[in-house]
């Protein structure tokens, strides 16, 4: 335990969660947020004629090309909903926001252009009650993820200075859950955070939109155990190359271990508003050239220093991205 | 249009009368605590499945106190009423296990729905929406779903009111002869269903329009493939000569041997024509066949999805079946 503190104090991911998280974890892994696509309604007059997806384990950045075919305006919401943070389930997130509602820093551009957006976001108890109102009246945050440790502690005694009634009544809607009276207590909401707006398509025109935000990636160990069990190997398409590349840097490391980053990018259940995209271009940034990246994509060009880059024409994606990024532990 | 729109509304009745969620609930904790999935309606059939409490099925077909149903993997089967109940099984609190999420699909209104500001029936209005309009799911809260309207408004509407990955209807690009009215996301519902006919063969099926879009066509002008919005769902149909002038029953064994249709688990004959349906590897497919001018023209129907668009695609299949014929 003494040495996975060690460790931890080195990777500012899994410090958080060991530090932050008040459930224990049953492992030493955050859990991740797997964000996809932006969302349309089907429309068979709007064309995705181009995608550029950029993803890095900091940043992922896409940008689109739509085309409306038809000979008039079309108006249609867009959505960028992201995945339920699910309190009940795992805590241990590793985002550290200013903004705990754009926790993940979403941010948006049309034609070029820093366009506003609407964000709905919405407190949800697992036996399906609307808690948003309540939390808000007693000045709880949609989420509690935080940049600081003293935000952290704020609101923890924020929290726990409520008056008993105050937790009673979170406690009785089941919000909260915890002990009745006394330290502690767990979210136990379910927070669904969604971005949107208004979009027009003029006819027979091209629409660029542009977004970027901060991913919520599985931050973990990886060390010689996890290549003899094979971890990853079938989702991330690991090879002997790979590997190899992955014991030599564990050799130089404390502990033989080296940090993962696991990021899942959704790209099929977009094939429910969308047909193939005329061009798909991946961007992978791998960050250091001291990391080493693995998916299961063949055709993969390097690039650049950090940079791979794969292209396809006419593409129905046909299964998700999952990217293994392995580095060595930051040593601050 | 008239007919068009009564099939339409009967296709969203239908759609609600069939495909809305249902569960596994009521049996006795202590007693065997399963129900019994069986080959028919009625306990002298095969158990084919137990299916534990809050299995999730949809109810396909009533007899008496039995119900056809099929599960989320595509299995059927007869199940006792008593034990099923409908909507969307209760959360369990203290499941460790995350909610499987709707978050970020698409899908299209079953019938006209409320658009509420809280998770109760009795919460305010925020508009009416219409019935066939598309919404994106933004959040899920038991037996409500938090949606994106079409016309930009966010609010609850019970889950059962949506059917999860059906386009709209009135957002279809132009019909297939290339001359078809478009329309917005503000249009009403204009189109529901509308006639393929093949112009060599005069193969034609009724097909729902807002669902399908027609492929580019083969250069001999035999037939048309056409594919869901979403991607998953496929159909052709054609026809062409009987050229090998083969019989009904030869047609049908060739089918049968061509290793395509592996898994046969429905087969119905007529005088000139059979349907064959079942799974082709993890894709459900049914086929009919139909032979014309006393056997000198085959015409053919095949559609095929994945097992989890049963309950929506089913009840559309067998409208499409129905309509099959050659003008």
């Amino acid at each position: 335990m003494q040495d996975m503190f060690a460790a931890c104090s080195l990777l500012k991911a899994l410090c958080l969660m060991v530090l932050f998280t008040l459930p224990a974890a049953a492992n030493d892994s955050t859990a991740s947020l797997d964000t996809g696509e932006l969302v349309l309604i089907p429309n068979a007059d709007i064309r995705l004629e181009e995608e550029e997806l950029f993803i890095s384990p900091d940043e992922i950045r896409v940008r689109y090309v739509f085309y409306n075919t038809s000979s008039e305006t079309i108006t249609t919401p867009v959505a960028f909903p992201l995945p339920p943070v699910d309190y009940s389930y795992e805590a241990n997130y590793s985002a550290d926001p200013a903004d705990a509602v754009n926790f993940v820093d979403f941010r948006l551009w049309v034609d070029g252009r820093n366009t506003p957006f609407q964000i709905d976001a919405r407190a949800i108890t697992r036996d399906g009650r609307d808690v948003t109102s309540l939390l808000a009246k007693y000045g709880i945050p949609i989420t509690t993820f935080t940049s600081d440790e003293a935000g952290f502690s704020g609101l923890r005694n924020h929290l726990e200075t409520l008056p008993r009634a105050a937790m009673a009544e979170l406690r009785s809607v089941g919000a909260i859950h915890g002990p009745d009276w006394g330290e502690g207590f767990y979210e136990a909401w379910i927070a669904n955070v969604a971005f949107y707006w208004m979009q027009s398509f003029p006819s027979h025109t091209r629409v660029v939109i542009e977004h970027r935000y901060r991913p919520v990636p599985t931050y973990t160990f990886y060390g010689n155990y996890d290549l003899e069990a094979q971890h990853l190997f079938d989702e991330a398409c690991i090879d002997a190359d790979f590997e190899f590349g992955a014991r030599r840097r564990m050799a130089d490391q404390p502990y033989e271990m080296l940090g993962a980053t696991i990021l899942k990018y959704i790209l099929v259940t977009a094939n429910n508003w969308r047909g193939s995209i005329g061009r798909f271009h991946l961007t992978i940034d791998k960050g250091s050239t001291d990391a080493i990246v693995s998916l299961c994509r063949d055709g993969i060009r390097k690039t650049g220093p950090t940079i791979f880059e794969w292209e396809g024409r006419d593409f129905q994606p046909n299964q998700d991205l999952t990217l293994l990024f392995l580095a060595p532990l930051p040593t601050e | 249009m008239i007919m068009r729109i009564s099939l339409l509304l009967t296709l969203l009745i239908g759609l609600a009368g069939t495909a809305t969620a249902d569960y596994v609930s009521g049996l006795d904790p202590h007693g065997d605590n399963f129900l019994a999935l069986r080959s028919g309606p009625g306990t002298g059939y095969a158990v084919l499945h137990e299916l534990g409490p809050n299995t999730e099925l949809s109810v396909l077909e009533t007899s008496g106190n039995w119900r056809r149903v099929v599960l989320n993997d595509g299995k059927t089967g007869w199940a006792f009423a008593k034990y099923i109940a409908a909507g969307v099984p209760p959360v369990d609190p203290n499941s460790e296990y995350p909610i499987i999420t709707q978050i970020g699909r698409t899908g299209a209104t079953l019938r006209q729905v409320t658009l509420r500001v809280d998770t109760a029936s009795d919460s305010a209005a925020l508009g009416r929406l219409r019935s066939g309009g598309g919404v994106i799911v933004l959040g899920q809260s038991g037996a409500w779903l938090r949606v994106l309207t079409e016309a930009g408004a966010v609010g609850f509407i019970p889950t059962g009111a949506v059917a999860i990955g059906v386009a709209p209807i009135g957002l279809q690009a132009t019909n297939i002869s290339g001359s078809g009215k478009k329309s917005n996301a503000a249009a009403p519902a204009s189109e529901g269903w509308t006639r393929y006919v093949n112009p060599r063969f005069g193969t034609a099926i009724n097909y729902p329009s807002g669902l399908f879009l027609a492929d580019p066509p083969p250069a001999n002008g035999d037939g048309r493939n056409f594919r869901s919005v979403d991607g998953r769902a496929e159909f052709l149909i054609y026809g062409q000569y009987n050229a090998l002038d083969q019989s009904l029953s030869s047609l049908r064994e060739d089918d049968r041997s061509s290793g395509r249709y592996d898994s046969v688990t429905y087969e119905k004959t007529g005088n000139d024509w059979y349907v064959l349906s079942g799974y082709m590897g993890d894709r459900v497919y049914y086929r009919r066949v139909q032979l014309t001018g006393g056997g000198d023209t085959v015409h053919v129907f095949e559609i095929t999805y994945p097992p989890s668009d049963k309950p929506a695609l089913d009840p559309i299949t067998t409208q499409m079946s129905r309509s099959f014929a050659t003008e």
